[in-house]
């Protein structure tokens, strides 16, 4: 009768591993989560999502290798559109108060910014929902390059 | 490591050339179409000439606008604009000036003329004024005074003075110096692309600078970027050209086209 309530060891390392488990896919899940966050808090100021993943990054670099790939792969999807939307900021800043003028260069330019942050806003959200439910998600881009860094950190 | 490099590359390539695609469209000009509202930029054009011409009067002569038709034709040769884009409008008036207008005008005084000692020199200045039209500093410049903004407001008024006042305006319109440097950049790549020796703007410049340090500032030159650094620039970029420029006319065909634009007033 007892035996219902206490579980052997074998069923407590089970049962371990699976709190483990949801864990490191929480912790995955919310790399993307947080950068999702940190973009709409962020903008104008493209800084403010790749510091909020980077400090994110930091503290689960001693995580599961799960949790390092996941945070490593939107770290650098955040390092990524951080390039293009500091471009486009000061580019912005100039025409708005220094020597530049709007152009077609500049409206074209934006559009691809525009793009490329809707593509990213929503694959960060997919992947996101995929980690959690413990799927892989390997972006397209970043995946090749986060095996190489991940991999060097283990 | 190679298969994120070449990811990477594609998908560079491939957002430059959506950036390319993007940039064709015409945005800037569908803008400035909402900008003048009811007005094409011709219309304008021909409301800022109708202006210039109430206060000076236009020199009719068809020896003076064949030779400015031929300078224009000459600087159309080795560049993509056709001759017949611009209209050039010598009027009457002893102020040293020339500028441009909406609708491709381009307004020369003949106190500009008779200051010039050979044809490199009022090229020179058609370059620059050019170079100002296919920028679009004008529309741009207009944008910035409100100009627009004040002509609309005078034709809702009615008054034909209030129109030509507000139109006045442009013939004093300041470029600001990066526009000024960029017609300079522009018109000089115009003068060698027609195989024009372009030292005549550096000539020009140091003339007008002698003529401000004398105390007479010509008008649309004292808005202008110093004078001395951008003879020096000019001078500078032609110093690596090589000595194969042609002649715009012959040395007695100038001066009988200073001549004819005395005859004709």
């Amino acid at each position: 009768m007892f035996g219902l309530f206490f579980l052997n060891a074998m069923e407590l390392q089970e049962m371990q591993d699976r709190v483990r488990e949801q864990d490191d896919r929480e912790k995955a899940a919310n790399a993307y989560v947080m950068s999702l966050v940190a973009l709409m808090a962020g903008l104008p100021l493209p800084i403010v999502n790749l510091l909020a993943t980077f400090i994110f990054f930091m503290s689960n670099r001693k995580s599961s290798y799960f949790v390092r790939w996941h945070c490593t792969q939107a770290l650098l999807s955040q390092f990524f559109v951080f390039i293009l939307n500091t471009i486009s900021f000061q580019w912005t800043i100039r025409i708005m108060f220094g020597d530049l003028k709007f152009s077609n260069e500049y409206f074209g330019y934006i559009c691809v910014v525009i793009l490329v942050n809707i593509s990213e806003i929503v694959g960060t959200l997919i992947s996101a929902v995929k980690v959690r439910k413990g799927k892989e998600s390997n972006w397209w881009l970043f995946a090749p390059l986060t095996n190489v860094l991940v991999r060097k950190y283990k | 490591m190679k298969t994120f490099l070449i990811r990477f590359t594609i998908t560079l390539a491939v957002l430059t050339g959506l950036w390319f695609a993007f940039s064709r469209i015409p945005i800037t000009e569908s803008l400035d179409h909402m900008s003048f509202g009811d007005f094409n930029e011709e219309k304008f054009g021909e409301l800022a000439m109708d202006a210039v011409l109430m206060e000076s009067k236009e020199v009719q002569s068809d020896s003076v606008d064949g030779v400015m038709n031929r300078m224009i034709e000459r600087l159309a040769s080795g560049n993509f604009f056709p001759p017949q884009k611009f209209h050039i409008h010598v009027v009457n008036n002893n102020e040293v000036n020339a500028f441009a207008l909406p609708g491709n005008h381009i307004v020369v005084h003949t106190g500009l003329i008779y200051m010039c000692d050979n044809p490199e020199e009022l090229v020179g200045v058609l370059a620059h004024e050019i170079a100002h039209l296919e920028k679009r500093h004008v529309i741009e410049r207009m944008r910035t005074e409100g100009i627009i903004t004040l002509l609309e407001g005078a034709v809702a008024q009615g008054g034909g003075a209030t129109v030509a006042s507000a139109v006045g305006e442009l013939a004093g319109l300041a470029f600001s110096r990066d526009q000024e440097n960029e017609a300079d950049e522009v018109g000089f790549v115009f003068l060698t692309n027609s195989n024009i020796r372009p030292n005549g703007m550096a000539t020009l410049f140091r003339k007008m600078k002698q003529e401000e340090l004398s105390g007479f500032v010509p008008e649309f030159m004292s808005t202008h970027p110093e004078l001395e650094s951008r003879a020096v620039n000019i001078e500078t970029k032609c110093a690596g050209l090589p000595n194969t420029f042609l002649p715009v006319m012959t040395e007695e065909e100038w001066e009988n086209f200073q001549i004819n634009v005395r005859l004709a007033l």
